[in-house]
């Protein structure tokens, strides 16, 4: 069968998921945030599928936008996590409950 | 007969790219060491990147490998290096009711997607084939951002502003930013 | 066009008769409230005289002009449009006809008296300009009342002089009893004020006009309609009247609203005279005669009007015959003389009663002006009249002018007070009240008003002995410094006594052949009243002779009685009371109204507004309402609070439902 949409769709959908998982599942917050770069990517995908697919270049452009956004979110997510590791010590979600009633 | 070809090269090497990018995504969240994650997170960027080349989005793939996996990843290493927890996750056991059920709730949300978009497939009538186009070349995606997406492009610079202002302020030395 | 809208004259100098009175408010009160003590007296004094100096020339000027008009007109001056939704229009308009006229002309003499006696009386008094700023106030808020051409506009006049008699009784504030006499003042014309706005409301539904030429033109064009108009079964003119005399009751002091009236001494004496002799408390009579054509449509009415007249008249009389304060006689004199007018009104003799209301203001004033001069002479530290006596010779003048107002009032011709009482018995026995006659209720009336007549000759004869006459029974020190007043108290009681001695002519039945201009000037102002006559051996003139003697007698008899006990045999009051311990009693207790008031109206109202209002519902339902919902809040809060504990993999995996949830529906409605 000849590679269609779905397929890449299908890509997509699956790292998604991957990703998904590895947010709700581990405790280690920096294997969390790497977990969402999974998810992003595989947003960028769909994006860019369909602009293939489309034959415009809009898609591509805003994948491109994405990265952007990907990138600062992790700069500053880093920067957060370093300032909670010098203060609690550890990098255990479920450790950071400071933010409770 | 070039078409046949070129169609089982096209497929070989997508499946080939998607069989790396989900390894290394099933890597990435099951390994215990976070270093490990780290790198064969760059595996399935790179991945990734080959998937756009797939595309007829050259230009993106690029960006992807220099952006992504040069410089966030970098990033995530410089990190985890500084960070020597020296303490180890124990394991990446489903710990506690709540992240059982959300870890069903996330399969749950992963199958839905995947039938969604392989639906897509059987509908033969809405998706007929790839239509020839121009790949996404610099100058095309240039053109774009320039004029039409002018404005994005321009708030984007600001948003990188911001963050690199905030990046410092919360990862200095003395009383570490809240 | 109605006759009535063709007789009006449009003027504009009306205002300005209660303008001065304002101005003289307004500089006064500022002056006090900014210089206070630096306030020249000079120019307190001299600035409020001359302000109802000043009212009383534009008065006396409009009356002139008046009379060289024809009979049917007067004069109005629309000041600003005042209150106007659809119907119910109340502008600031000023009726200047030959009732408000003399109202007026009242009102200005009497007032300018009083004011430039009191700037004797007050000489001494550290709060002179508030004082006269109340003063003047006072004057303004009485003519408003009486030059009003609406009802509602006479309200605010009515308001106002209740207003200024709180604030004039209770002058020295700094005295409890003072100031709570004030505001029984206040609170019990309250009362009759909500009974006045009944009868307002009551007007303005059926007649659909508050104005008073519209409702006297309406009137006589649909009066047999309104005659026949009743509210489940009583008819609207009697409802009217009875709720408008509830009111008069109030600010006139007639039973049962009457109790604040000998309270109210405790004010300043030129307040006693002005306010509560002379002026305010003729305001109740005054509306009568204004509302004559309302009242003419109800004898019930009139008839209550009447009797509780004549009761109160007869009532309030055999009270001051045992009282001791020097003014609280004079207070329930008051009382008493009130009681005749309304007689008066209630028998349809209009003019009568504003004749008895003229007389009144002149020898009442000067009585308690003359009083006012006793207490100065005691230098404000006696008021007890059973520690008096001899006056007669310390304080010659206010003895000899105070005679002539005594005369007066107990009805000696050729006296004012003779004229105005005489025809007012005559005419509750000659009675144009159909509901009146028709039960032979003339005879009671006319029995009790002569009794009444009695009662005061004696209690007046009494209180001229015992303050005048005799040998002094005060203390030595005291003695040694009673003397006269000064001229500016002793000019007016001079005036006043030429007042009470002549005003009488004024209105001199026609039956000595003399025009009785009184009666005719006011004709025009009233509904015309059935002609009565009785007769005595076929001539009408016999009876009216025969009255006369009578009421004569009947003052002379009051006299001479007075003086057998009080001066012929001293000690036969004493022994009197000891034999009749109970009436001495109930006179001296003033029926113990005040202790049964207190018990059934005073009390209850205030421990149920206390306990039931207060207590129960205020603290427990309102803010135990209130409360509750606070804690309401914050209990919930409390349970809510529990959502938010600190862990992320919590909030992660609400997020994730949220997804799921949208993407179910999503499912669902489009697949």
């Amino acid at each position: 069968m000849s590679i269609g949409v779905a397929h890449f769709l299908v890509l997509a959908s699956v790292l998604f998921g991957l990703g998904l998982l590895g947010v709700l599942i581990r405790r280690n917050v920096i294997i969390i945030l790497m977990s969402i770069e999974l998810m992003l990517n595989s947003a960028n995908m769909v994006l860019v599928t369909f602009s293939r697919y489309l034959g415009d270049t809009t898609g591509q452009v805003f994948a491109l936008f994405v990265m952007v956004i990907a990138a600062c979110e992790v700069a500053v997510g880093l920067a957060i996590i370093l300032a909670l590791f010098r203060n609690k010590d550890t990098l255990d979600v479920d450790k950071i409950n400071i933010m409770k009633w | 007969m070039a078409g046949t070809v070129s169609e089982t090269i096209y497929a070989l090497s997508f499946y080939s790219l998607a069989v790396m990018c989900v390894v290394a995504a099933l890597v990435v969240i099951s390994a215990r060491n976070y270093v490990v994650s780290a790198l064969w997170l760059v595996v399935c960027f790179v991945g990734v990147a080959g998937i756009y080349v797939l595309l007829k989005a050259p230009f993106l793939a690029m960006v992807q490998i220099l952006v992504y996996a040069g410089a966030i990843m970098v990033l995530f290493v410089m990190l985890v290096m500084l960070m020597d927890a020296g303490k180890l996750e124990p394991g990446a056991r489903l710990q506690g009711v709540i992240r059982s059920l959300a870890a069903v709730a996330g399969a749950v949300i992963m199958l839905a997607l995947i039938t969604l978009s392989s639906s897509m497939a059987r509908s033969k009538t809405e998706w007929s084939p790839w239509p020839v186009v121009e790949p996404g070349t610099t100058e095309r995606i240039g053109a774009d951002l320039f004029t039409r997406y002018a404005l994005p492009f321009e708030a984007l610079t600001l948003l990188l502003l911001a963050a690199v202002v905030s990046a410092l302020y919360l990862a200095r030395r003395q009383e570490g930013g809240e | 066009m109605p006759q009535e809208l063709i007789s009006a004259v449009e003027q504009n100098w009306i205002i300005g008769i209660l303008l001065f009175p304002f101005l003289g408010f307004l500089f006064n009160g500022l002056g006090w409230l900014v210089l206070r003590e630096r306030f020249p007296r000079k120019l307190s004094n001299w600035s409020a005289c001359l302000s109802i100096a000043g009212s009383f020339l534009f008065t006396a000027a409009g009356f002139y002009l008046l009379t060289r008009e024809e009979p049917e007109t007067y004069y109005v001056q629309k000041v600003f449009s005042w209150l106007s939704a659809g119907e119910f229009k109340a502008d600031f308009g000023l009726m200047f006809d030959h009732l408000s006229a003399m109202m007026c002309l009242t009102v200005t003499l009497v007032g300018l008296l009083i004011h430039i006696y009191a700037t004797g009386y007050m000489g001494h008094d550290q709060g002179y300009a508030r004082f006269f700023s109340y003063m003047n106030l006072f004057m303004f808020m009485m003519l408003t009342l009486v030059l009003a051409d609406n009802l509602v506009l006479l309200f605010v006049g009515w308001e106002g002089v209740g207003l200024c008699s709180y604030l004039l009784i209770g002058f020295w504030y700094e005295d409890w009893d003072k100031a709570r006499a004030g505001l029984k003042a206040f609170v019990v014309n309250r009362i009759g004020d909500f009974g006045f706005l009944l009868g307002i409301f009551t007007l303005f539904l059926y007649l659909h006009t508050v104005d008073f030429i519209s409702m006297r033109s309406w009137l006589e064009v649909h009066s047999l309609e309104f005659n026949h108009m009743t509210i489940y079964g009583i008819k609207v003119a009697t409802l009217a009247g009875l709720f408008l005399f509830l009111g008069a009751t109030g600010k006139s002091a007639q039973i049962p609203l009457y109790v604040w009236l000998p309270d109210a001494m405790a004010g300043p004496t030129p307040v006693s005279a002005l306010i509560h002799a002379a002026t305010m408390v003729t305001a109740g009579v005054y509306m009568i005669g204004r509302l004559s054509f309302v009242y003419v449509h109800s004898p019930a009415a009139l008839a209550v009007v009447a009797m509780v007249g004549a009761i109160t008249a007869l009532y309030a009389g055999t009270i001051g015959l045992t009282q001791k304060d020097i003014k609280r006689v004079l207070a329930y004199s008051t009382v008493s003389q009130l009681g005749y007018m309304f007689l008066a009104m209630g028998s349809l003799a209009f003019a009568a009663g504003i004749f008895h209301l003229f007389t009144h203001a002149f020898f009442k004033a000067l009585l308690f002006l003359g009083a006012g001069s006793v207490i100065v002479g005691f230098h404000h530290k006696e008021q007890d009249i059973t520690r008096m006596g001899g006056l007669a010779s310390s304080m010659p003048w206010t003895h000899r002018t105070v005679f002539v107002a005594f005369l007066a009032i107990i009805g000696i011709p050729p006296l004012a007070g003779f004229w105005s009482k005489d025809e007012i018995l005559f005419r509750s026995l000659a009675n144009a009240n159909r509901w009146v006659s028709d039960y032979h209720l003339n005879f009671l009336l006319w029995g009790v008003g002569l009794a009444a007549a009695l009662v005061t000759a004696v209690y007046m004869t009494r209180w001229m002995i015992l303050t005048f006459w005799g040998k002094s029974r005060a203390d030595e020190e005291v003695k040694g410094h009673l003397k006269e007043s000064p001229p500016s108290m002793l000019i007016p009681l001079g005036i006043l006594a030429l007042g009470s001695a002549l005003a009488g002519f004024l209105g001199v039945p026609e039956l000595f052949g003399i025009n009785n201009w009184f009666e005719h000037w006011l004709e025009p102002a009233f509904a015309q009243a059935p002609a009565v006559s009785i007769t005595l051996f076929g001539k009408e003139e016999y009876i009216e002779v025969l009255l006369m003697v009578m009421a004569i007698t009947a003052g002379v008899l009051g006299l001479l009685i007075a003086i057998a006990v009080y001066i012929n045999k001293p000690g036969t009051a004493d022994r009197l009371a000891e034999q009749f311990p109970l009436l001495y009693k109930l006179s001296f207790n003033k029926y113990y109204v005040d202790e049964i008031y207190d018990w059934l109206v005073v009390r209850p109202l205030f421990w149920g507004s206390y306990y039931a209002l207060f207590r129960l519902f205020d603290v427990l339902v309102i803010d135990g309402f209130l409360n509750g919902l606070a804690s309401l809040n914050a209990g919930i809060g409390r349970l809510l609070r529990r959502v938010e504990n600190g862990a992320v993999s919590t909030y992660l995996f609400i997020f994730v439902l949220g997804v799921l949830a949208v993407l179910i529906y999503l499912g669902v409605t489009r697949f």
